[in-house]
């Protein structure tokens, strides 16, 4: 009884991992085809001052392995400092055909940290990490795609919520921050990670560099 | 915990599709793909160094050109912007030709970095000049 059980509720957890939610139009990306990407040091709206560097630290992996050429993130925030732009607030105000002039990219990614860090409830307390993403061609100003997603920590403890991209993440990352401070970055990883790669139902298209590789 | 053993045998025939549909449930979700790149230490990098914790930088650059070789032994690419954040790594450290060196790198890899690349060498040119 208790074998068939177990089975059942894991069949039923696979099926789960394979779920569909209704899929996005994606007219408007598919017709852009960007091939590069400038991705914006994230606004914060959190109280935590890491969420921003956590977050962009991490964008890169699942938009380049969804097939996409990423500007060197920690590059790209120096330069736009250098240029006066001081905080994540300024550097979004800029407009795309400068953007476009200064760093070639076919799109931005405007991202937004909405929680970041420890939520303590009755029972247990939880990390929880959620982002918002904009992409948005720089050579039209249009809007491509929008999304959000969210991960927790007491999430770990069952691992086929990792998911293929999770275990796929698990294997290329040497994970080294494990101090209490840090225990969010892993889990803006993953929130990231689901916010944008490709083959989730949610996801992005594949990108240029994706196809070449298949071929 | 008594008749335990009875209670399973029973149920044998019915729960043995489900053992052997299995793979096929697993196989439906298909097997990670390869990734494109080796991003070993790449993130945590990024992150030391956006936290502000520059007097960590040399020691990042070390682990990173550790890794650039043993990505270059496997034949394997490093990812997008590692090139470019070590050429950033470099310039804090006043080391503008292996600043260089590695901007050419994320050149050479990535064409789309082409005109970001070439704004930030020309900037450099000119910088040294009036030095």
């Amino acid at each position: 009884m208790k074998t068939r059980l177990l089975i059942a509720v894991a069949a039923v957890a696979l099926l789960a991992g394979c779920a569909t939610r209704p899929p996005k139009d994606l007219t408007a990306f598919n017709a852009a085809k960007p091939a590069s990407l400038l991705v914006l040091p994230p606004l914060n709206e959190t109280p935590d001052p890491d969420a921003t560097g956590a977050v962009l630290a991490q964008i890169s992996l699942p938009l380049a392995e969804s097939g996409y050429y990423v500007m060197p993130v920690s590059l790209v925030a120096e330069t736009l400092k250098q240029n006066g732009m001081q905080t994540p607030h300024d550097m979004h105000q800029i407009a795309a055909p400068k953007l476009r002039e200064v760093f070639g990219a076919d799109a931005a990614v405007y991202i937004t940290v909405k929680q970041y860090g420890s939520k303590y409830m009755v029972i247990a307390s939880d990390t929880v990490v959620s982002v918002e993403a904009r992409i948005v061609d720089l050579r039209s100003g249009a809007e491509l795609w929008t999304g959000q997603a969210s991960a927790a920590s007491s999430e770990e403890s069952s691992s086929n919520q990792l998911g293929l991209v999770g275990l796929l993440v698990k294997a290329l990352v040497e994970q080294i921050v494990s101090s209490a401070t840090d225990r969010s970055f892993p889990v803006a990883g993953r929130a990231v990670n689901r916010l944008l790669f490709t083959g989730t139902p949610q996801g992005i298209p594949a990108g240029p560099r994706k196809a070449a590789a298949k071929s | 915990m008594e008749g335990s053993g009875a209670m399973r045998a029973p149920n044998l025939p019915q729960s043995r599709w489900l053992v052997y549909s299995l793979p096929f449930l697993l196989a439906a979700c298909a097997a990670p793909p390869k990734p494109l790149y080796q991003w070993g230490n790449y993130q945590s990098s990024l992150y030391v160094h956006l936290k502000g914790e520059d007097a960590k930088a040399q020691e990042n650059v070390e682990k990173l050109e550790v890794q650039l070789q043993e990505t270059e032994r496997l034949k394997n690419v490093p990812p997008p912007g590692l090139h470019g954040h070590l050429a950033l790594l470099y310039s804090k450290l006043g080391k503008s030709a292996d600043s260089r060196r590695h901007l050419e790198a994320e050149r050479l890899r990535f064409p789309e970095s082409a005109a970001y690349v070439d704004l930030l060498l020309r900037n450099a040119q000119k910088i040294e000049a009036t030095n």
